[in-house]
């Protein structure tokens, strides 16, 4: 950057948190890359400051992200940037900074920037997005939908990852008849799905069983079935465990502890919960 | 009876079934409710560990066999109960909707004789997919001893079948399950490999097939189901000449001959396969019996996965052993074992042999072989294919493949190794890069005992003691 140069401290591109609005910001590394000078790094606004450093932040604008990612798509291929994406949506602490890094690489060299997992930036790259992927793998075995007294599904959960845009195509392609919602509670986001409609990415939706159900006077919202079919659940869950391997450690390790709050078999207790 | 008391016994009586894998289909959704993933997906660990992702109940747990290794068999006291095919079909839509599961695993006790069991199956299943349009992953079991034509036709709605051997030799069948004869298990296993489209193997000797009584049987040399295996007469065709010298298998391992195949995810009929159980603990067989069993039955029949399930004692059955618990830590090492048998290319002949016929409580069998050759060691990052890294202690596939892909663009260092993925506190004692050890392994490479303590990865102690609270 030519602010160095002039001994300024280096600038730093500050994106609000959205993926528009991180490709907006690799785009201006692009263009300084391109004019041919080194890449100014990106971070998140709500991240953690540099002590040396000029931030500036970037205007998210969708029309010019869309741009970008088409003309990256057909520069890196879909592949790649399909691990972009995952990347940035881990929300691990420096994948978006790296994601950039990579962004440009992937521009110059192509997928075989990939590779060098020797350099710090791809590795971070190929270790964020696998993350990313293994938590929604396991999110979408640990989603648990209740049925609400009008026929919709409602379930929440609470992923480290931001991972609803990355599992709305797997729940549209098996419930594609029904409305459902997947709320992440951490982000106050949620994937919306109506019938025979695309899946849609709400970014604030404040529906919560207990809120709705102050409102209609105490009662949940919940159909009739529900109930008695999660206590079913619970009693099923309960008896496939075979005593005599008992082995909680075993159970936390591939279930942590930080999910069970939303699943109804860890919170079902067995004798008399009726 | 409530739904939830018939559900908790007939989970009970199913969940010895150690199958919980649901991947290898791709059913699609056409104009229903739900689809398989290639990956499979779990949806709950229990509290053993196990991963929950099928609705795994017995239609009924009543049961005309008598296998004494069984809870359901008929000379044990227990409630019986069983499902109306209609409550089941709704359970499953039910546990569904609400992602519960990710399909329904459905086996029965033997009501009346096989086939007629098998017939009850096939309706639940049939009324699934035709009138719910259900496209959610179904495994059944085939009952042994049912017919061809209902083997077929289960074929027809699953995605996967099992037939579950249970006992690995003729011998432990007779005393144990004599209801069951290998002919009831391997036709119906036959019949499923053809199902799902791959033609049944004779397979050439290996090493490790026992030769002599083996030890720990000794006034009956059990008739080994080797000679069951083949259902044709015509020789293996996959084998080909692997990388890396004279003591490799003569014959492909279980990943070569996977490697070769081409499979359809997408298939009408099984895309998921045929797998199959052995109970580990109620019959004498040694480990090096069990692991040349599963390894025919990944070449000849084509299996997806064999299970091993450390045999639980349900009380007061003479015909089987008394043992304080389940064989955790053995069963531990099996399934070891056998994923170096479909992920690493060994063979069962590498990781036993009649000398050595069992596998080590206290070692992963991996670093014991590694310990048996160090000759082979260390191997150079830099320069060593694939299937030489996968044999280093601490490289996994995954890390593997990260060493093939990054040593392109960069010499490796031992350092970079860590950041790849390796195990660097097992593998900096076998692994090179371009000369430079993380460690002076001089020292150590030829004290194997020394190596060996370096190696021990406690699972033995942390099992254990899960068997001794119900030794009393
Ligand atoms: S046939 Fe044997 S293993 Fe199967 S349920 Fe009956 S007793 Fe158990």
């Amino acid at each position: 950057m030519s602010d160095t140069g002039r001994g300024q401290p280096d600038a730093v591109l500050l994106h609000d948190g959205s993926f528009s609005c991180f490709l907006c910001a690799v785009a201006e590394c692009l263009n300084a890359a391109m004019a041919g000078g080194r890449p100014p790094a990106v971070r998140s606004a709500g991240g953690p400051a540099g002590l040396f450093e000029n931030p500036v932040p970037v205007a998210r604008d969708d029309a010019r992200a869309a741009v970008l990612w088409k003309r990256l798509c057909s520069r890196a291929g879909d592949a790649s940037m399909r691990l972009v994406f995952e990347a940035f949506c881990s929300d691990r602490p420096g994948a978006d900074s790296s994601a950039a890094v990579a962004v440009c690489r992937l521009w110059r060299e192509g997928p075989r920037a990939l590779s060098d997992l020797a350099a710090a930036d791809m590795l971070e790259l190929e270790k964020a997005s696998a993350r990313s992927r293994a938590e929604a793998h396991l999110i979408s075995g640990l989603v648990r939908f209740s049925e609400l007294a009008d026929g919709s599904w409602y379930a929440s959960v609470r992923p480290s990852c931001d991972v609803l845009p990355l599992i709305g195509d797997h729940f549209s392609a098996r419930f594609p008849d029904a409305l459902w919602a997947i709320h992440d509670l951490g982000r106050g986001s949620a994937l919306v799905h109506e019938a025979g409609a695309p899946w849609v990415l709400a970014r604030s939706f404040s529906f919560t069983a207990e809120e709705e159900a102050q409102a209609s006077g105490g009662v949940p919202p919940y159909s009739a079935a529900e109930r008695e079919l999660r206590h079913a659940w619970s009693r099923y869950f309960d008896a496939v465990a075979i005593q005599e391997r008992s082995n909680p450690r075993l159970q936390a390790g591939h279930m942590p502890k930080r999910y069970w709050a939303d699943l109804p078999e860890m919170n079902d207790a067995p004798e008399g919960s009726q | 009876m409530d739904l939830a008391g018939k559900i908790s016994i007939l989970a009970d009586a199913a969940k010895y079934d150690a199958s919980c894998s649901t991947s290898g289909s791709a059913r699609s959704n056409k104009g229903g409710v739900g689809n398989a993933a290639v990956g499979g997906i779990c949806h709950a660990w229990s509290a053993d560990g196990r991963c929950v992702a099928l609705l795994k109940v017995l239609l009924s747990n009543a049961c005309a066999y008598d296998c004494a290794y069984c809870v359901n068999r008929r000379s044990n006291d227990v409630p019986r109960t069983g499902f109306e095919p209609e409550e089941l079909v709704r359970l499953v839509m039910d546990f569904y909707r609400r992602n519960y599961i990710e399909g329904a695993l459905l086996s029965s006790g033997v009501i009346g004789c096989p086939d007629a069991t098998m017939e009850r199956l096939i309706a639940v299943a049939k009324t699934l997919r035709v009138r719910e349009r259900f496209n959610g992953y179904l495994h059944l079991k085939a009952i042994p001893g049912a017919s061809e034509r209902l083997v077929l036709e289960a074929a027809r709605w699953a995605d996967r079948l099992s037939v579950n051997i249970e006992l690995p030799s003729a011998a432990s069948l007779r005393a144990v399950a004599s209801d069951k004869t290998p002919a009831a298990i391997f036709g119906p296993m036959r019949v499923l490999a053809r199902a799902g489209g791959f033609e049944p193997r004779r397979l050439p000797a290996t090493s490790a097939q026992p030769a002599v009584p083996l030890q720990d049987s000794p006034a009956e040399t059990p008739v080994s189901f080797h000679s069951q295996l083949p259902a044709v007469s015509h020789a293996v065709r996959d084998i080909r000449p692997m990388e890396g010298g004279a003591d490799l298998p003569a014959r492909a391992s279980v990943m070569d001959a996977r490697a070769l195949r081409r499979r359809d995810p997408g298939a009408a009929v099984l895309p998921a396969g045929q797998t199959t159980q052995m109970v580990v603990g109620a019959s004498p067989e040694s480990d090096l019996h069990i692991l040349t069993l599963a390894e025919n039955l990944y070449l000849a029949y084509d299996v997806r996965r064999v299970y091993y399930s450390a045999f639980v004692p349900t009380g007061g059955d003479s015909r089987v052993p008394a043992l304080a618990g389940p064989p955790l830590v053995r069963e531990h090492r099996l399934y070891q074992a056998d994923w170096l048998f479909r992920f690493y290319g060994y063979s069962a002949a590498e990781v036993l042999d009649p000398l050595h016929p069992n596998l080590d409580p206290s070692i992963d069998p991996k670093a014991a072989w590694a310990l048996r050759h160090l000759e082979r060691f260390p191997v150079d990052a830099n320069t060593a294919d694939y299937r030489e890294l996968l044999r280093v202690p601490g490289i996994g596939p995954r890390s593997a493949s990260r060493i093939v892909r990054a040593r392109r663009l960069a010499r490796l260092s031992p350092s970079a190794l860590k950041g790849l993925g390796v195990v660097m506190k097992r593998a900096r004692w076998f692994v090179s890069c371009s000369g430079t050890m993380a460690v002076d392994a001089g020292r150590v490479l030829d004290r194997p005992d020394a190596l060996a303590s370096l190696l021990r990865d406690g699972a033995d102690t942390l099992l254990e003691p899960l068997q001794l609270e119900f030794a009393f």
